[in-house]
Order: structure tokens, then C-alpha cells, then sequence
């Protein structure tokens, strides 16, 4: 597990200026994470070689869910694809998944309050966020929420694997 | 529709305070008639006496009179049989609703209460409209209406043809058709192989009922997928995940496989929100609905036609003059929308189509709008033709993408309200989104071998379908641009609140949803813009009725209440019986973007928060403790002085708060 990225959110999110924006984004691109991410977790045996990352996506919207989720797998990653910060509880959050990325604005629970849950009951995944609105209040919330990244919808692939790599490599 | 639906329920109206007059008199005549004749028989033809023949005719619907296709006849009909406003005609409706109150003994109850009914009211002419009604006729007519011409619509050929006509019936036939709906099937999917047939089943359905002997011939060119009968919740999964060369053919569901009672509408639209292949249709009523049409029964040339018929009939014709004909009822119309999302090129379409809902005059009226859904599809051509023709474009095309939004979001200026830039904003970024990520999933793809063609095709086709719910986003931003901006004038609460009811009144009966009101008995003067405040009302009662969608029927409850705050602040306070709105939300409800709604583009109540605020007034949402949520707004109360007051005048810096409710505060920027 990620384990030290609140960390990592903190010390990129002391400003809420653009300058947070790109640093978040371009972040570390240290890709080290990935060692760490090959051990298999116990209780659920994996194959050793070639364990892609899983990364977890909560989007209420069909089309984009299904779309984020085709590009992280034609980048190499598994993903298990969530409609609503409910489900996602539902489904043992602390099991198998690497990072979040998680809407802010979903039906139901907000993306906010599912970040909020997480921290709650000590869950240290990484989160990143993403918005199709973006305003300051909504980016103040998501900044003391914690996050690793911030992305505004429509974003570029690059950016995504870059704010992954960055959630992955938690000092 | 919704014109249409409102039309018929003001006739009605009228229509009724018309027959209690009209009513008492003939009785009264007719008594007379009876006891010196002793002719019960000639009621028909009763106000003998050298006063003109009665001008009166019975509707006889088959089923729920509000189901569209029947609010469509009525309407028609009833229209048509007053176009002469000097000779009016008295209208009766019975509705005979079998679907879901059949059985002998109740069609022998209904029977001898009809005779009751009718035994000293002057009857001209029975209309029957759909074959159940016809059935009826020609069973009930001798022992309710003895000799009364019956003329006939909305009955298939070969239902008449089986049938044996008694004297004094007449009527227009339609053919309806398996086959045309395979017609249109076959123009729609190039290569059709199956067809899926969801409805119910056919010996069981009133209208379709000659489907089934068709289906042997038919099943020689292709395969059938029988789905009637089956519950909804399995035709919806069904319907999801049906081959490709396949289309759905709907016919009507009253009633499905667990027994559940649908407005076939209705059944339809929540099939046409899983379906996976195109729905053929064979009613004018059920385009516009996620189906993309076919060769369908039009209901209003058939209502003109019989209400014609009898109209003639009324003057003294003999139905035996116009002999039973089959009339040209049967348009292939299709949905222009649906036609796009299937690729379907118009020159597939039978010859003689008629499009519906091409967004054409857009273009031509919201020139501003229409550059900006032009350069969304630019976007998009952009994107696929860099996508497979020059993969270095695809940055160019980001950029491209983002200086259209901000063209998208500049249109704001027209309409003068914050919130819209940030909903558009929203609305837009997501289908962007989904092209953008697709877009770069195929073109990663496209380097791997083997070359997994289907799905790369997979994700063209989500392209294409998240441009058109941009495109779509746009048409609903047009209706929000259309605003009268005249200046605030003295008005009166309540008869917005009239208004407002008169425009819900079609739409909340359709959703089976009982609006009620309580107004406040004094005048309620504000200083507001009349359209704009339906719009605030209109907004609020909107979002109670969806947030009711999954509450069972008969428990839907809308409820319009106004009052007069210490005589300084006029309220208005819309309640429903849904859910309530969950706690974490409720202070999120007027922003913007906000909406939990799978379809909402979350622009209603943020809008009714801005023009509530402009007027110098307040609004806030709550949950009841009883259950569901109740929406309020107040605005400053303009005191009717007898001089030229300026009560109330924008008056920003005393909102008409009530003690204990602070202003709402709000959440965005």
C-alpha cells in the first residue's frame, strides 16, 4: 500500500494556486511505486509477474467511467470501475486497489465525503480527484479534503498517468 | 403533447359546465317525450317538437383516457366536432378501461349502469375509438343506445372484416401490420437477421391482436426473438444485450409478466433507456421516446375523420351512405435524433418519410448556438480524422476543444446568468471528457497487434454517442436562452401559481402524480416579473415531481401552498411526497452543476435560487418531518398603496426574510 501519500497531498497542496495545479499533476514522475506494488497482499495470491496496478474509478456518468477505464487499461493498468462513492464502499475499498479516482461531484455521497470517510477509518489510498466543474470553492474542498492531484475534465491521458505515478510513488 | 394534453383538459372543463345545462334541459324534454310517445327507443333522436335534433354524441374510449394516443383522439375529435362554434355539440365520454377491470359480470354492470345513465339523455351518434371500443359497440349498443349509429376509428381492417357489421354502423379501418414494422426494421439495420418482438403478447392485445397470424411468413426471412409477456425487468435485460443486425419491435405493454399495469409509454421509455438496438414503433405517440420510429398510426387524421363522419351523421345523413373504408392512417415518420444514433441514412428511410425533431431550425434561429455545436462536432471530426489520419494532431485538438468551450461558455452573456457558464461548463466537460479518453484509448489500441477492431469500433460508437449528448445539452441551453426580460411589475402571486398549475396539470397526470394547491385567499402582491416567477414555480414543482419517479402510485403528492408573512413577505412553498433530499446535500441543492438526476442537467433549482435572489427575495429547501421535501421561496410583499409606490423597487437591501430564517447563503462563487 501507497502508505505516506496524505503526506505527499499535504506538502503539494499548501497554496490553492495554479502553481499547486501543475505541480500536483506533473508531480514526481518517479515510477517506483510500481516495485512495491508487485508484492502480492496477503490473502489474495497473484501471479508474480506482470501485476498491473488497480486503480479504482468512481464516476457517476456511464460514458466517462467507461471511456477512463480504456484508457487506463490500454496503458497497462486493471481497473474496477465504481458508479457512486456508495458502491465503492460497499466493495471492501481496502482490497487490491492501488489509487482512487475518484468525481467529485456524484449522485448520492460526494466524491468530498467519500474522501472524507476514507480518512476516517485510517485509509491511507491515494486519491485523486477530478472535476468537470471547476471553480475555487470546488478545488478548496477537494485541497482539505487531501488529494495527490486535482484534474479538470476534459483531461489529456498524460496528465492521469502522470498523477498516478505521482500517487504511486508516496514518500 | 403537452399543448395538446392541456387543450383537452380545458375543453373538458368547458365542456362540463356546457353539459350540466344543456343536460338538465334535454332530460327534462326527453321525460316528456317518453311518457307521451312511450318511446324510449327514439331517445336518439329526442327534442321532438319542431326544435332542431339533438346535437350529441357519446366517446367511447377503450382504455385510460389520459394515455397520449388517447389524449391526442379526444382532443382531436372533440375539436373537430365544435369547429362550428354556432352549432355546438354536446360531448359524452365513457371510458371503458377493460385492460384492468374486465370480466363478464363487470362488463354486465357497466352495461346496466349505462342504460341508467343514458335512458333519457338524447344520444346523435356513439364514437368508438380502438377495438375493444368497437367490441363493446357492438355488443352494448342495441341494449344502451337502441339505434344510435355507432361510427368506428383506430380498429384494423381485419378486425372488421371478421367482424359482422349491424345496421347504423360505419366507420375508418387502419391496417396495421407485423410487416410494416419489419419494413421499417429492415431500413433502419442493414442486414437485419432478428427481431425482437416486446409487447403484450398478442392474443392477448387489443390493437395488435392480427400480429400473431402473420408471424409464420414473416419468420422466413428472419428470426423472431419472442419477449412477450415476459416482466419488464427481464425485457429490459433482454433488450440490453441483443445482437447486432437486430432491432426491437414495441408494440404496447398494458400490463406485464408479473401482472404490473403500465402506461405503455411509459413501459417503453424504460426499455428504451437499456435498449441496445433501435426501437420500431407502430404508433405516431411513442416517437420522440427513445424509439426511432417506423410506419406508425397517426392519431389525429383518424379522430377528424370519424368525428366528421358523425358529424354528418348529425345532420341528418345516414351512416349507411359512406360505406366502411380504410383510410390512409400509416406514416413512416422517424425520430431524427434516433436516426443519427443508429447511422441511419435518410435515403434508407421509405420513400414519403417525414423526420421529426431535425434540429434544422435551430441552426437557422440560435446562430451563436449553433457555431459553438458546430465546433463541438468539429471536435469530434477533429479528433477521429486525427485519430486515424495524423496522431500528432491530437494536441491541436485538445486545444481546439478548450477554445470552443470557452466560446460555449462566452454565450452566457445572452442569457445574463452565472449560473449557466458553469453548467454548460459542466455539462460539456463530461461528454468531452468521455471522447477525449476514448479517443486516446483507440489510438493507443491501434498500435497493438492483433488489432482489436471491435473494440476500437466500440469506442467510435461512444464518441459519436457522447457528441450527441453534447449536441443535446445545447438544445436544452436554447430553451433557458428564450427569456423575457420585460421589467418587474406589480403581481399577483396566486395567479402564478394559477398559471403554473394549468401548464403541470397534462404532465403531472401523465406521471399519475395529484397536484393540489392552497392559496392564501388575499391578493399576494409582489414586484416581480410574471415569467420569470412561473419559471421559479414551474422549476420547483419540476424537481418534486422527479424526485417522485420511485414513489408508488397513488402516493404522489404535490402540493402548492402560498401565504402572507407579517404582512411584509409573500411565500410560496412547494411540497412533495418523495424521499427528501439527503442531509449532506440539501445545502448543495441551488448550485449549479448540482443534480443527482441520471438525466437533469442540474440548471433548474439553481436558476429559480438566481431569480429569486435578483427579485430581492430568499429560497431554501428543507425536509419535511413527515417526509418529502418542501421548497420555499419569499419575496418582499409590494403593498398595494393608492399612490405611485415605490414598493418594493429591486429593494435589494431588505430582502423579506422571515424572523429565524436567515438568507440563504451561497455556496458558490
Amino acid at each position: 500500500m501507497a502508505s505516506g501519500s496524505a503526506d505527499t497531498a499535504d506538502i503539494g497542496l499548501k497554496d490553492n494556486s495554479r502553481a499547486w495545479l501543475s505541480r500536483a499533476m506533473i508531480g514526481d514522475r518517479n515510477e517506483c511505486a510500481r516495485n512495491r506494488m508487485k508484492q502480492p497482499r496477503q490473502g489474495e495470491p497473484r501471479p508474480v509477474s506482470a501485476v498491473p496496478k488497480t486503480v479504482a474509478i468512481i464516476d457517476d456518468n456511464a460514458a466517462v467511467l467507461k471511456g477512463i477505464e480504456r484508457l487506463l487499461n490500454a496503458h497497462g493498468f486493471a481497473t474496477r470501475g465504481f458508479s457512486s462513492a456508495e458502491s465503492f464502499l460497499a466493495s471492501q475499498p481496502a482490497t487490491g486497489i492501488d489509487c482512487v479516482l475518484l468525481d467529485i461531484h456524484l449522485g448520492g455521497m460526494s466524491g468530498i465525503a467519500l474522501r472524507r470517510e476514507l480518512s476516517a477509518s485510517g485509509s491511507t489510498l491515494p486519491v485523486i480527484f477530478m472535476t468537470a466543474f471547476d471553480d475555487q470553492a470546488t478545488r478548496q474542498q477537494a485541497q482539505a479534503a487531501g488529494c495527490v492531484a486535482y484534474l479538470r475534465k476534459p483531461f489529456a491521458g498524460r496528465q492521469l498517468i502522470e498523477a498516478i505515478a505521482h500517487a504511486g510513488s508516496g514518500r | 403533447m403537452g399543448a395538446e394534453a392541456m387543450a383537452a383538459a380545458m375543453n373538458a372543463q368547458t365542456q362540463g359546465h356546457r353539459r350540466g345545462r344543456y343536460g338538465a334541459r334535454c332530460t327534462g324534454r326527453a321525460v316528456v317525450t317518453v311518457l307521451i310517445a312511450g318511446a324510449a327507443a327514439l331517445a336518439s333522436s329526442a327534442c321532438l317538437g319542431g326544435e332542431p335534433p339533438t346535437r350529441s354524441v357519446v366517446i367511447i374510449g377503450q382504455d385510460d383516457a389520459i394515455l397520449p394516443w388517447n389524449v391526442a383522439v379526444n382532443t382531436v375529435a372533440r375539436t373537430t366536432l365544435n369547429a362550428d362554434a354556432d352549432r355546438r355539440v354536446v360531448i359524452y365520454a365513457e371510458d371503458l378501461d377493460f385492460g384492468r377491470f374486465g370480466g363478464d359480470r363487470y362488463k354486465r354492470q357497466l352495461q346496466n349502469h349505462l342504460r341508467e345513465k343514458y335512458m333519457y339523455v338524447p344520444v346523435g351518434a356513439l364514437l368508438a375509438f380502438g377495438p375493444i371500443a368497437f367490441d363493446f359497440a357492438m355488443n352494448a349498443r342495441d341494449s344502451i343506445w337502441p339505434g344510435v349509429p355507432v361510427v368506428f376509428g383506430a380498429v384494423d381492417e381485419a378486425t372488421v372484416a371478421k367482424a359482422k357489421l349491424p345496421a347504423g354502423f360505419t366507420g375508418r379501418t387502419l391496417r396495421f401490420r407485423l410487416e410494416d414494422m419489419v419494413r421499417s426494421a429492415n431500413a433502419i439495420v442493414p442486414d437485419l437477421k432478428q427481431v425482437a418482438l416486446v409487447g403484450d403478447p398478442f392474443d392477448r392485445s387489443a390493437y395488435f391482436r392480427n400480429f400473431a397470424m402473420e408471424v409464420p411468413e414473416l419468420a422466413k426471412d428472419l428470426q423472431f426473438i419472442d419477449l412477450t409477456g415476459l416482466p419488464l425487468n427481464q425485457v429490459r435485460q433482454r433488450t440490453a444485450e441483443l445482437p447486432e443486425q437486430s432491432a426491437i419491435a414495441y408494440t404496447a405493454i398494458y400490463r406485464d409478466g408479473d401482472g404490473y399495469d403500465y402506461m405503455p409509454r411509459e413501459a417503453l421509455r424504460s426499455v428504451a433507456d437499456v435498449a441496445n438496438r433501435p426501437i420500431v414503433v407502430p404508433a405516431e405517440t411513442y416517437i420522440g421516446y427513445g424509439t426511432v420510429g417506423g410506419i406508425v398510426a397517426t392519431p389525429v387524421p383518424i379522430a377528424e375523420d370519424v368525428a366528421r363522419l358523425a358529424l354528418r351523421i348529425l345532420d341528418g345523413a345516414q351512416p349507411s351512405d359512406f360505406p366502411v373504408a380504410r383510410g390512409d392512417y400509416m406514416k413512416p415518420i422517424f425520430d431524427w435524433r434516433e436516426l443519427q444514433r443508429w447511422n441511419v441514412r435518410e435515403t434508407r428511410l421509405p420513400p414519403g418519410s417525414q423526420v421529426l425533431f431535425r434540429q434544422l431550425s435551430f441552426w437557422e434561429q440560435y446562430r451563436g448556438l449553433a457555431l459553438a455545436g458546430a465546433g463541438i462536432i468539429a471536435v469530434q471530426a477533429t479528433l477521429i480524422t486525427g485519430l486515424f489520419l495524423e496522431r500528432r494532431r491530437r494536441s491541436a485538438a485538445e486545444l481546439e476543444a478548450r477554445r470552443r468551450l470557452a466560446e460555449v461558455a462566452h454565450i452566457n452573456r445572452r442569457a445574463g446568468i452565472a449560473a449557466l457558464s458553469a453548467s454548460i461548463a459542466h455539462e460539456l466537460n463530461q461528454p468531452l471528457g468521455a471522447i477525449l479518453s476514448n479517443a486516446e484509448a483507440a489510438e493507443l489500441l491501434l498500435d497493438r497487434q492483433p488489432l482489436d477492431v471491435a473494440l476500437v469500433k466500440e469506442m467510435l460508437t461512444d464518441i459519436r454517442r457522447s457528441d450527441q449528448r453534447a449536441a443535446d445539452v445545447i438544445t436544452h441551453m436554447r430553451e433557458l436562452l428564450r427569456r423575457d426580460d420585460s421589467e418587474p411589475v406589480e403581481i399577483d402571486m396566486n395567479d402564478v401559481i394559477r398559471h403554473v398549475i394549468e401548464l403541470l396539470a397534462p404532465e403531472a397526470r401523465q406521471r399519475g402524480i395529484a397536484v393540489g394547491t392552497a392559496l392564501d385567499p388575499r391578493r399576494l402582491l409582489v414586484r416581480a416579473n410574471s415569467v420569470h416567477m412561473q419559471q421559479v414555480v414551474l422549476n420547483l414543482a419540476l424537481n418534486g415531481m422527479d424526485a417522485m419517479r420511485d414513489v408508488a402510485a397513488g402516493n404522489r403528492r404535490l402540493t402548492i401552498q402560498t401565504s402572507l408573512r407579517d404582512n411584509t413577505a409573500v411565500e410560496v412553498a412547494v411540497s412533495d411526497s418523495g424521499p427528501g433530499v439527503p442531509a449532506d446535500i440539501l445545502a448543495r441543492v441551488f448550485e449549479p452543476f448540482f443534480t443527482t438526476k441520471s438525466d437533469g442537467i442540474g440548471l433548474g433549482l439553481s436558476i429559480a435560487h438566481t431569480i429569486v435572489e435578483r427579485a430581492g427575495g430568499a429560497i431554501s429547501a428543507e425536509n419535511r418531518p413527515a417526509g418529502g421535501a418542501v421548497f420555499r421561496f419569499s419575496l418582499p410583499a409590494a403593498t398595494a398603496r393608492p399612490g405611485k409606490g415605490d414598493a418594493g423597487r429591486h429593494a435589494p437591501a431588505q430582502p423579506a426574510v422571515e424572523p429565524g430564517r436567515p438568507p440563504r447563503q451561497r455556496v458558490t462563487g
